[in-house]
């Protein structure tokens, strides 16, 4: 009979095995980068940069999508209705209400940085998930954005305007990124870490 | 009163193996998953994970699909029998493990 460590080390597998899709990091790591630099490329509303740099990314996503399936492999992930729900209706809405409170804000000509702050931290919450305990990098990312907000930051710089709420460069944008790649980052490991190599000579 | 061990005598053989319990117990969390997948995530090398596969098939606990257009690729998954199976066996393996934290042997 498996001992509660064996126990414990087949329900981790269980819960990756549930999650993998969610584990693999190097996708986040990818749209950290790509958010980090158009940062500093896309300015004054000109969209060229992010033009010419989307198939890059895009070709880096296939790249990365190649190594999972090769030093991993594929999983198809169990389709129940929660899961649906979460993958399909909720990043949905969470998008249909984003771009409802910015083009509100644009009308009433009202800053969007808190909007787009609120917005990432419900990102971060949302990527929780589960098991939770594993992916409890996103709920720290959350409260770091949250109090990086709405801490005084404003009195340490020169103009005494949040950095945040700096027009160039987009300094919200740069956090986001920064804990997109770190997260990413902390999820790739845990694969790494769970799915060990095989060695050819093992006998069990 | 019994103990809680006398469950154990309900275990199924076929499943309970350490390596096939990982195998299924990794199914058991996706629709399929492909042989690397499993092979990382047991540890198991090709032959033994071949192996165990062939025994678990045979057992109508899974299937195995080999696809045959472009990179051949092996796709293993639960059977709806196996899936209900697996299933009420880490019931048991729960219900065991809580069992025997709480049980304490009698006094002779």
């Amino acid at each position: 009979m498996p001992t509660p460590p064996e126990i414990d080390r087949l329900e981790n597998a269980r819960a990756v095995t549930a999650s993998y899709t969610d584990f693999k990091g190097l996708y986040l790591v990818i749209i950290g980068l790509l958010l980090g630099t158009m940062a500093f490329l896309v300015r004054d509303g000109n969209l060229e940069p992010l033009i010419l740099g989307l198939p890059v990314f895009v070709v880096l996503g296939l790249l990365v999508r190649a190594y999972y399936r090769r030093r991993f492999g594929d999983v198809r992930p169990l389709q129940t209705p929660q899961r649906i729900a979460a993958r399909t209706f909720l990043p949905v809405l969470a998008l249909v209400a984003f771009f409802t409170a910015i083009a509100v804000a644009n009308n009433l000509g009202v800053n969007g940085v808190w909007l787009f702050i609120a917005f990432m931290v419900g990102v971060f919450l949302m990527m929780v998930g589960s098991p939770w305990r594993k992916r409890i990098h996103y709920l720290v990312s959350a409260a770091v954005l949250a109090v990086l907000f709405l801490a005084p930051l404003g009195m340490l710089t020169p103009s005494g305007v949040h950095p945040f709420e700096w027009e160039y460069p987009n300094l919200a944008q740069v956090t986001v990124a920064v804990l997109f790649v770190v997260n990413g980052l902390l999820d790739h490991r845990t694969l790494v870490r769970t799915l060990t190599p095989v060695s050819e000579n093992g006998t069990d | 009163m019994g103990t809680p061990f006398e469950d154990m005598a309900e275990i199924d053989r076929l499943v309970h193996e350490p390596s096939r319990l990982a195998i299924t117990s990794a199914l058991l969390s996706c629709e399929s998953a492909d042989f690397l997948f499993l092979q990382r995530i047991t540890g198991l090398s090709k032959g033994n994970l071949s192996s165990h596969l062939s025994k678990l098939e045979r057992g109508g606990i899974v299937t195995v699909t080999k696809s045959t257009g472009g990179r051949p690729r092996t796709t293993i998954s639960l059977t709806p029998a196996g899936r209900g199976t697996v299933a009420e066996h880490w019931d048991r393996l729960t219900r065991l493990r809580d069992a025997a934290r709480e049980w304490t042997a009698p006094e002779e």
